[in-house]
């Protein structure tokens, strides 16, 4: 990510150290993650004891504004970076553990609904951000990285396709940054949107993981909803991840042809290069549950394990986010990205309120 | 030989999933 933590000096250390080193860090993201999930108790408690109705607010946005508030302001310290940089391993290790709350028979039931709302979600976005880089004049690299920002991961999607596309670090970095920023806002709007139009946790979820570009942010829109809501979008987002390699792969054949990128050698060795990994242990936490591996108690302790692997991430997102950095970046990449994201996200809401009444509860 | 990040975070999602089933780890509170 483009991030408060990323744009300081690194602490180069290795050896016992850079365990050491990722502690302060750790603890920040705990702490932070901790105080969300007070806070939304307390208010719940407060709200209980002196009969008011107040809204629920999740612990995912106050973890998030908790996060945000300390890097926008006093900023994050050079000594918590090595800890806060580990919440991409959180995320992922949350989204495998997460993988014990669904059956097999779910997941390629619900992964089939996805895999045909990704088809589409893949083709629209790729030509509405083509077009929209092309109105805006961005440099042809730059608008086939936020193409593949936004149609599959976010800013695992750029960082994989930056090499393979050998685009420059500039344009890699403006559209990161418009991702970022656009899935700052998405989790704010998306659930008034989906509270608004009433949509059930399967649909908002799946809905959510089809318009939300980064995982994290996906993981959060869907929590912010609802617990249900939070399994159903990481899904419908896995799925899109699993198809990275093939978008990047087409993006560096394109590229590659047009001499601006090195050629591909292997095709499969590079789609299993590009492939998230995590997907698969998902899917085998995901078989094991499925055939009996784990009794009702053991389940129970690994899905919270998994929730406490994304309060850490939840808490990372904020304290990653540098707003700052992001208005630096410039209007135009940002103006593509949000003309383009609202059009995906309206190209997906009437996916899904198609598929809604046939396939979703 | 450096393993990904992604492999990193099955490993270590395997290593809790092993504690949990050996009942090392149990009871966890959310």
């Amino acid at each position: 990510m483009t991030t408060a933590v990323a744009s300081r000096q690194s602490l180069v250390v290795s050896g016992p150290g850079r365990w050491l080193a990722m502690v302060p860090g750790l603890l920040a993201l705990f702490l932070i993650g901790y105080a969300g999930k007070v806070t939304e108790q307390s208010i719940a408690a407060y709200g209980h004891a002196h009969h008011l109705t107040l809204p629920n607010i999740e612990y995912v946005l106050w973890a998030i504004v908790f996060g945000l508030i300390v890097s926008n302001t006093i900023g994050v310290p050079a000594i918590f970076e090595a800890g806060v940089n580990t919440c991409e391993f959180w995320l992922k290790t949350g989204i495998v553990l997460l993988g014990v709350r669904f059956l097999l028979g779910d997941v390629v039931r619900l992964g089939g609904v996805s895999l045909a709302c990704v088809a589409v979600e893949l083709t629209a976005s790729i030509a509405v951000m083509t077009l929209l880089g092309r109105a805006f004049s961005l440099s042809p690299k730059l608008t086939s990285l936020l193409a593949i920002g936004s149609s599959i991961c976010g800013v695992s999607a750029i960082i994989a396709a930056k090499g393979a596309i050998d685009a420059d670090d500039e344009d890699a970095s403006y559209a990161i940054a418009a991702i970022l920023a656009l899935g700052a806002v998405s989790l704010f709007v998306f659930p008034l949107i989906g509270h608004a139009l009433g949509l059930s946790d399967h649909a908002y979820g799946l809905w959510v993981g089809l318009a939300v570009d980064n995982t994290a942010e996906a993981t959060a829109a869907g929590a912010l909803y609802s617990d249900s809501a939070a399994r159903f979008a990481v899904l419908a987002k896995t799925t899109r991840n699993a198809t990275i390699g093939f978008v990047v792969l087409g993006y560096a054949l394109y590229w590659a042809r047009r001499g601006g990128a090195a050629r591909v050698t292997h095709t499969g060795a590079f789609l299993w290069e590009k492939f998230p990994k995590f997907v698969l242990g998902f899917l085998v936490v995901s078989a094991l549950a499925t055939f009996g591996a784990f009794t009702r108690t053991q389940m129970a302790d690994v899905a919270n394990l998994s929730r406490w692997a994304f309060l850490f991430t939840f808490a990372g997102i904020g304290l990653r986010t540098d707003l700052r950095r992001i208005a630096r970046q410039g209007w135009r990449p940002l103006a593509v990205g949000v003309a383009g994201e609202c059009v995906i996200a309206l190209l997906t809401l009437a996916l899904i309120a198609g598929l809604a009444q046939r396939f979703l509860s | 030989m450096t393993l990904s990040r992604d492999w990193v975070a099955v490993i270590a999602a395997a290593l809790l999933i092993g504690l949990v089933k050996l009942g090392l780890v149990a009871r966890i509170p959310w």
